[in-house]
């Protein structure tokens, strides 16, 4: 695994700019001034550890419900029944991205999942990929998310013999709208009707939910978290309906911090994992306190990490937390990366790499393409 | 594992259309009447079918009403059923955040428990309000 400084392509700014992604500063999320490089034989270790990782977070996401582990999950019991009962009908997934640490060398280790509302989709599907084709047309990457989702939402439409997708999301998010934007393509190729709609849209006239059209929803994909949905008017009407909903509410389990100790608890030792607890143990050494249901690194607390002072309090430090020992991110040209590991349909599927010169990835990130070589 | 060298590249001339526009081309048997405004002079749409059983499909069956096109004359037109109006404001105008919009969907008439109610009797708002919540608040 090394770091690469790569020439960009010379018409990426023009490219960027079709498709809105080209921000006013010239400072773009997706830069592909920088690219990994990966072995095969690194390419085939994320490969396991994601399988074996979602293996075992299914394992722990029944155990939970068997347990009723919800209240450590930080899960309203509300939400638990209904989450609970989508597992057990055998609900299916579409996709989640697992955040891992790995230098090239240790075995990859399990940050978190997210397993609900997983964004930085389009960048690893396509940005990606178009980059390796023109770049280094004779190399390869891991990269079969594209196909995947398609096949994934096929799959689907066979299996529930609907037609019509309705994808609802904070549409004046970027990250949200290009997600639903490029989940729409995808379910659009796979044969779905497809209708986006701001998720405050939303309507629901007695007898079911309705999309911005007025049309009545069949099956909704939501990039928006169950555990928000749980405290809102209209949760209700959807474990009334039992709608079919993308990502089931079980996936709320998944996505919580607090199944990392559980994790830890039903696999102690094993390699992809990093000892995790429910309550504040310096045994556990220098360590990292996450929100259980918190987002995009808000009110992740360092103790006992030399270097890292207190964050910042926000919108999640009232939360129930969790105690994860501190894996330091590699550091590359003084750049940290993390690796996206992509599950579509319980299969991993790709990666892409976010590297920050801070060492808690965040607002500063960047995304860099990758390769394969050897 | 890997992916192969191929690939569908059509996608992505899909994807580029759609993150442009910001806005949407559905693939449906109904057409939009776009001719609609309502009281307080916004766009309004209706959906237009072939038949009965398409506009059911989607709505129902009161929702969906006989309709003739034409001068109105009852005469030279084409008979479709159409369904209730809606509006047409952030598809046609492009969706943009309103940030002085701090309630529920802007077709919507705020009730006081935070729940509203459509003036078609639909109720919009029930989902977006704890997004909005930590959106404002850096979360």
């Amino acid at each position: 695994m090394r770091r690469e400084v790569t020439a960009p392509r010379p018409n990426i700014k023009a490219r960027m700019q079709d498709i809105g992604l080209w921000p006013r500063d010239d400072n773009p999320y997706y830069d592909e001034t920088v690219a990994y490089v990966f072995s095969e034989s690194q390419i085939e270790t994320l490969y396991e550890a994601s399988l074996a990782l979602e293996h075992m977070i299914g394992e722990a996401v029944d155990h939970v419900i068997a347990k009723k582990r919800f209240d450590e999950l930080g899960i309203p019991q509300a939400l638990a029944t209904y989450a609970a009962a989508c597992r057990r009908k055998g609900h299916p997934s579409v996709y989640g991205r697992m955040d891992l640490a790995y230098d090239g060398i240790h075995p990859p280790k399990l940050l978190e999942y997210n397993a609900d509302t997983p964004t930085a989709l389009f960048e690893a599907a396509v940005l990606q990929w178009e980059w390796l084709k023109e770049r280094f047309p004779d190399c390869d990457q891991f990269n079969s998310i594209h196909e995947a989702l398609i096949a994934a939402w096929a799959k689907l439409k066979n299996q529930s013999g609907l037609s019509r997708l309705t994808l609802a999301g904070m549409l004046e998010e970027d990250d949200d709208r290009m997600t639903i934007a490029y989940m729409e393509d995808v379910a659009h190729q796979a044969g779905w009707r497809t209708i986006p709609t701001p998720i405050s849209e939303l309507g629901f006239d007695g007898r079911g939910f309705v999309d911005a059209e007025g049309v009545y929803v069949q099956a909704l994909f939501k990039l928006y978290p169950w555990d928000w949905m749980a405290q809102e008017a209209f949760f209700d009407r959807v474990v009334e309906l039992d709608l079919a909903v993308m990502e089931s509410a079980w996936r709320v389990i998944a996505s919580s911090k607090g199944l990392l100790p559980i994790l830890w608890e039903l696999f102690p030792g094993h390699p992809n994992l990093l000892p995790a607890g429910f309550n504040n143990d310096p045994a556990l050494g220098p360590r990292v306190s996450k929100p259980v249901l918190g987002r995009e690194g808000s009110d992740i607390q360092f103790i006992d990490v030399p270097g890292l002072p207190p964050a910042p309090e926000g919108p999640y430090a009232s939360q129930k937390r969790i105690y994860q020992a501190y894996q330091p991110l590699p550091c590359f040209d003084g750049w940290y990366p993390i690796i996206g590991s992509w599950i579509i349909d319980g299969e991993a599927c790709g990666v892409g790499v976010r590297e920050d010169q801070d060492k808690v990835t965040g607002l500063g990130a960047k995304f860099r393409p990758h390769r394969m070589e050897g | 594992m890997t992916k192969a060298t191929t690939r569908d590249w059509s996608s992505t001339i899909v994807i580029l259309s759609l993150l442009t526009v910001g806005s949407v081309m559905t693939v449906s048997s109904c057409q939009p009447d776009r001719r609609g405004m309502d009281t307080a002079g916004e766009a309004q749409k209706r959906n237009l079918y072939q038949s009965k059983e398409a506009c059911v499909a989607d709505y129902s069956e009161e929702a969906c009403e006989a309709y003739q096109s034409g001068d109105g004359s009852g005469s030279g037109g084409v008979f479709f059923f159409r369904g209730p109006p809606y509006p047409a404001s952030w598809r046609h105008a492009g969706y943009a955040f309103d940030p002085a919009r701090t309630g529920p969907g802007r077709a919507a008439l705020a009730s006081p428990d935070g729940v509203v109610a459509h003036p078609t009797q639909t109720m919009r708002g029930g989902f977006g309000a704890t997004g909005r919540s930590y959106a404002s608040r850096g979360g």
